[in-house]
């Protein structure tokens, strides 16, 4: 037996609603019901059945039974009354519309004829019912009744008239049901076609109770004009054995006993039950009953529960939703059921998701909504009806189960605190035209600084957007019915914050107000930004884009810092705007000093938050704020000035003489000066030496080493002056002369670079020995494979080539033998190579 | 006891004067870092000079000399200085990813990435060589603020994590000791000046402290 869904918290309901219907209806006559009782089922249980009423009988037992059935069935029966010969017949159809409403029509035969005298009772019945509540349940059935008297098939009298039904059914707990039924309620009379009007059903009452032990079977107990006392016992699925009872109140006649059992074969049903009156002849009903479902439910609403709405979220609603619906799916099998969504009053279109549900479970999921951009323009706060329905393939056709509940949506602005410190990330609005007109102008003035005095560019923006507020006159204003101190302790107090564009019209704001603008101004110049929660405030931390390996690098004390996710952040009291930026810094230091000290504070990532609370613009006319340029440059640069020397201060507490000890030697320019010639900047390493030269003015290496420079830059006249100076300081390095002789040769002097040449060499104690101090390989097969150009390769070669040939002159002139055997080359001595390409195979001193 | 005593004379003058000069050459360097991180590029280059007078080939002012020249866009210039650097000091992982970082800047791809190959090797890992440079292993930056930094934080990201997958073959391990065992003069190429903003950009680069 399937029942409402019930509880302990509706007994009282049930029983309210119940007594209300009785005493509301019309008293009972107190005369015996004159209706035969119909169906096997039923009767087999002695006529207990009124609070069951779960077949196609239900519309004669309780028709608010009706709405239990759940599936369509067509039921015929038939009995010989007493043995009399008076045949009883019913065929009765039950058709559920959805799992709360159903409908149903049953026609009733009664007759008897000799071949003399004959009489015929013909009731046909159309009833509904529905769920009033999913634990109560009402029903209706009214009917039409005729009734003919014949002798030797003439016919002497006939009539029609009409009745009413109705019944409730409630189930206070589960498996204990409750039932009313009021037959005929306004007793049901039949008048002749002569105008004689005779009642044919008085009107009873019923009260009817049942409980159901699964598995085992049911108890059922009725009372009306009589008393009526059944059992249902279920040994299999398939087999139902009954037993009933029962007996006039004044006890006139003894209790009529009944019994009966029901076979179920797939969708058939067979009943048979006999009925034991104590005077007349016992009688035997028979019903067969066929059970179908064109499209049964497969699926069940259990719960919807929704959250009060906010519509400055209401981005957030569409991922991760305001409420979940408990559905079940009544198959065995798993069920693809599109869930459908929908907010009349805030919504254009019904949001759906498609969601398989695991079988025969209770799925729970979240009411996600795209509500309409709209909803921001909602004036003030108002109740909002939402729909759910559940939409997924019946057996035959595309069922849908439906749900509705009520629920509040707060106008814009508002928030709950208790839902977390997080959600106030939907007001931070970088992109909102107010935002952005300030925020860029700021941001540019602060770029236009020189040097960047404030040693970080997101320092500069946080200053510049600070001192803009400043500038413009924003006030921190608490809120006077709703301070933040006090609401944001309260649990499911509705506070209100501005958006950025609101403060800055108004030029004041409370602290969450000040926080959201400063975040939204920052976060439009590429600056994050995070919430910090401390009992009764909200502040900002802003990123300085700095890893915690560099903390130093922003050149303040360590107190006026916070590290957060290997990141170093600095903290911003959004309150003290008015004082400008250095003061608002030192006021979120302190007030992060407190907070840490008692452990209660927590910090929220704005950007982090927004992919859960992502923000939105509310539409309308915005007041652009613009700032004077020239008084909001001069207040700046004030402030980096008070910045800069807050971090001068701080490198002289830390470092000490260090930051007066620059001075550079010689030796540590020639370094510089080497590297940056590598490197290719010619005029830097020039500079370096020439800052040497003025340093140690007597060293040969720096002269040698300019001299290179300003050879490689084509200066050969200075770079050879350089190389003379060098070798005039009495430094005995071959190397130098090595240098003079392959510029003058670069130079087109192959007669004189072969002189000075043929020196070095000798010199430098030969071929090989000079080729190493230049860098090259003595011989070309020593080159590097694949890493040279064709070109390199060919200018080392001549160089080779012109250093032996010189190595032979200066041995011819000094009557030595050759350094290498290698016959003499015949290539020109004429490079035809610009000096500077020369330049890397010239002597430098390390 | 003549000998005795000049033992304890030179000991008293090393446990007085050289940790202090080692504490002025750390405080110099993370000064030095310190301004040059806050954009103060001319005074972090004459401490940084300043140290090599008191160290010549100190590794952490080479290194920090070329990160100074990178953030000039003098990229080829970095490169030397980086080089330099790690002829002073060849196992540290941070100067390797710099050259890394340079050769990446000037196109150098196979070059480029044999040293985030040895950096991430050096280093132990990808996370510690995001560490070492500053950037965070899974924080999405800001677009906005990305843009503006001269190296692209997520192109690194890209050939760390790159490097931790793919190991270099022995050839093009070969052919690279031969290009920087040879004296190539390093090439003449410079990306230009890209940083916009010094402040941003520093913070993708390896200061040696």
């Amino acid at each position: 037996m399937s029942g409402p869904c019930g509880g302990p918290p509706r007994l009282a309901a049930s029983l309210a609603a119940l007594l209300t219907a009785l005493a509301m209806a019309p008293p009972a006559h107190g005369t015996p019901s004159s209706q035969v009782p119909v169906g096997a089922r039923a009767i087999g249980m002695g006529g207990a059945f009124s609070a069951i009423a779960d077949d196609a009988s239900a519309l004669f037992w309780n028709p608010a039974g009706l709405v239990g059935v759940g599936h369509q069935e067509f039921t015929i029966s038939h009995a010989d009354l007493f043995g009399t010969g008076n045949r009883d017949d019913l065929a009765s159809f039950v058709l559920p519309l959805s799992p709360g409403l159903a409908v149903a029509t049953d026609w009733y035969h009664s007759g008897f004829d000799d071949n003399e005298l004959g009489f015929s009772e013909n009731r046909l019945t159309c009833g509904a019912a529905l769920k009033v509540r999913p634990w109560l349940w009402a029903g209706a059935g009214a009917k039409l009744l005729t009734r003919g008297t014949s002798l030797d098939g003439q016919s002497i009298v006939s009539g029609r008239g009409l009745g009413l039904d109705a019944g409730l059914i409630a189930s206070p707990v589960d498996r204990w049901r409750l039932g009313l039924i009021a037959q005929d309620l306004t007793g049901t009379n039949v008048r002749s076609s002569q105008g004689q009007v005779e009642n044919a059903y008085a009107r009873n009452l019923r009260f009817a109770t049942a409980y159901t032990q699964p598995r085992v079977g049911t108890a059922a107990f009725d009372v009306d004009d009589r008393w009526h006392l059944g059992v249902e016992v279920a040994p299999y699925p398939s087999l139902a054995i009954r037993l009933g009872a029962e007996q006039d109140w004044d006890r006139i006649e003894d209790v009529t006993w009944s019994m009966g059992f029901g076979v179920k074969v797939g969708p058939a049903h067979v009943d048979w039950a006999r009925s034991m009156p104590p005077t007349l002849e016992a009688t035997d009903h028979f019903a067969l009953s066929l059970e179908f479902n064109f499209n049964p439910a497969q699926v069940r609403i259990e719960k919807l529960q929704t959250n009060e709405l906010y519509t400055s979220l209401y981005k957030s609603y569409a991922r991760d939703g305001f409420g979940t619906v408990q559905l079940r799916n009544l198959q065995d099998r798993p069920l693809t059921t599109k869930v459908s969504v929908f907010i009349p009053e805030l919504m254009r279109a019904p949001s759906e998701q498609e969601v398989t549900l695991r079988p025969g479970a209770v799925n729970e999921l979240p009411l996600t909504a795209v509500l309409d951009e709209a909803v921001l323009g909602q004036r003030g706060d108002r109740p909002v009806q939402v729909q759910v329905s559940a939409s997924y393939q019946s057996k035959r056709l595309v069922r849908r189960e439906k749900g509705t509940t009520r629920t509040y949506a707060y106008g814009p602005g508002a928030i709950n605190w208790s839902e977390g410190m997080a959600q106030a990330a939907a007001f931070v609005t970088p992109r909102d035209p107010a935002v952005d007109a300030l925020a860029r102008q700021a941001g540019r003035l602060a770029l236009g600084l020189e040097n960047n005095p404030f040693g970080n560019r997101n320092v500069a923006f946080a200053a510049a957007i600070t001192d803009a507020l400043a500038e413009l006159g924003v006030a921190y204003v608490p809120d006077p019915t709703n301070p933040f101190a006090t609401i944001s302790a309260t649990p499911h107090a509705v506070d209100t914050i501005h958006y950025p564009f609101q403060t800055l019209d108004r030029l004041s704001g409370d602290c969450d107000d000040t926080t959201v603008l400063m975040a939204a101004l920052l976060g439009n110049l590429g600056v994050n930004t995070r919430f910090v929660d401390v009992p009764g405030h909200i502040f900002l931390l802003v990123d300085t884009g700095l890893h915690e390996h560099n903390r130093s690098a922003l050149g303040v004390d360590s107190t006026l810092m916070v590290i957060a996710e290997k990141q170093v952040w600095i903290p911003l009291e959004t309150t003290s705007l008015a004082q400008g930026f250095a003061r608002a810094w030192r006021d979120g230091a302190d007030e992060i000093a407190t907070a840490t000290a008692s452990d209660t504070v927590r910090t929220f990532d704005v950007t982090q938050a927004q992919e859960r609370y992502e923000p939105a613009t509310p539409l309308g006319e915005r007041r652009v704020r613009v700032l004077d340029e020239t008084h909001f440059d001069a207040r700046l640069r004030a402030e980096a000035k008070a910045i800069s020397s807050l971090r001068e201060e701080f490198f002289a507490a830390r470092f000490g003489a260090g930051t007066r000890e620059l001075e550079a030697t010689a030796e540590a320019l020639e370094e510089v000066a080497r590297i940056e010639f590598e490197g290719g900047n010619l005029e830097g390493a020039r500079s370096r030496l020439e800052g040497a030269l003025a340093k140690a003015p007597h060293s040969a290496s720096v002269h040698n080493n300019l001299g290179v420079v300003l050879a490689a830059m084509d200066s050969l006249d200075t770079a050879d002056e350089h190389w003379r100076a060098a070798l005039a300081l009495g430094r005995p390095d071959p190397g130098i002369a090595l240098n003079r002789g392959i510029a003058r040769w670069a130079h087109g002097d192959s007669v004189g670079a072969v002189a000075l040449l043929g020196d070095a060499i000798a010199e430098s104690g030969g071929h090989a020995a000079a080729c190493k101090l230049i860098g090259l390989s003595p011989e070309d097969s020593q080159d590097p494979a694949g890493d040279l150009s064709s070109e390199e390769l060919t200018l080392r070669s001549r160089i080779r080539n012109l250093l032996r040939q010189s190595a032979v002159t200066g041995h011819a002139g000094r009557g030595k033998a050759p350094a290498s055997s290698r016959p003499l080359s015949s290539e020109p001595a004429f490079p035809n190579v610009p000096v500077h390409e020369l330049s890397k195979y010239l002597y430098w001193i390390e | 006891m003549r000998h005795n005593g000049m033992f304890w004379a030179v000991a008293a003058l090393f446990v007085c004067v050289g940790p202090a000069s080692v504490w002025a050459a750390d405080a110099r360097a993370d000064y030095g870092v310190s301004l040059a991180m806050s954009g103060e590029e001319a005074r972090a280059e004459s401490l940084f000079v300043t140290m090599l007078s008191h160290t010549r080939g100190d590794a952490r002012a080479l290194n920090n000399l070329g990160n100074i020249r990178l953030l000039r866009g003098e990229t080829s210039v970095a490169l030397a200085f980086y080089d330099r650097a790690l002829r002073g000091d060849s196992l540290d992982a941070g100067i390797h990813l710099n050259r890394a970082t340079a050769l990446m800047l000037i196109g150098d791809k196979e070059r480029s990435a044999m040293a985030f190959f040895r950096g991430v090797q050096l280093a132990g890992g990808v996370e510690q060589a995001q560490a070492l440079l500053g950037i965070l292993p899974e924080k999405q930056p800001d677009e906005r603020a990305a843009k503006k930094t001269a190296i692209d934080p997520e192109q690194v990201r890209a050939m760390l994590k790159q490097a931790a997958s793919a190991v270099p073959t022995a050839k093009a391990q070969a052919v690279a000791a031969a290009k920087t065992g040879g004296k190539t003069p390093s090439a003449w190429r410079s990306a230009g000046p890209r940083a916009s903003d010094g402040s941003e950009t520093s913070g993708l680069l390896y200061w040696k402290r």
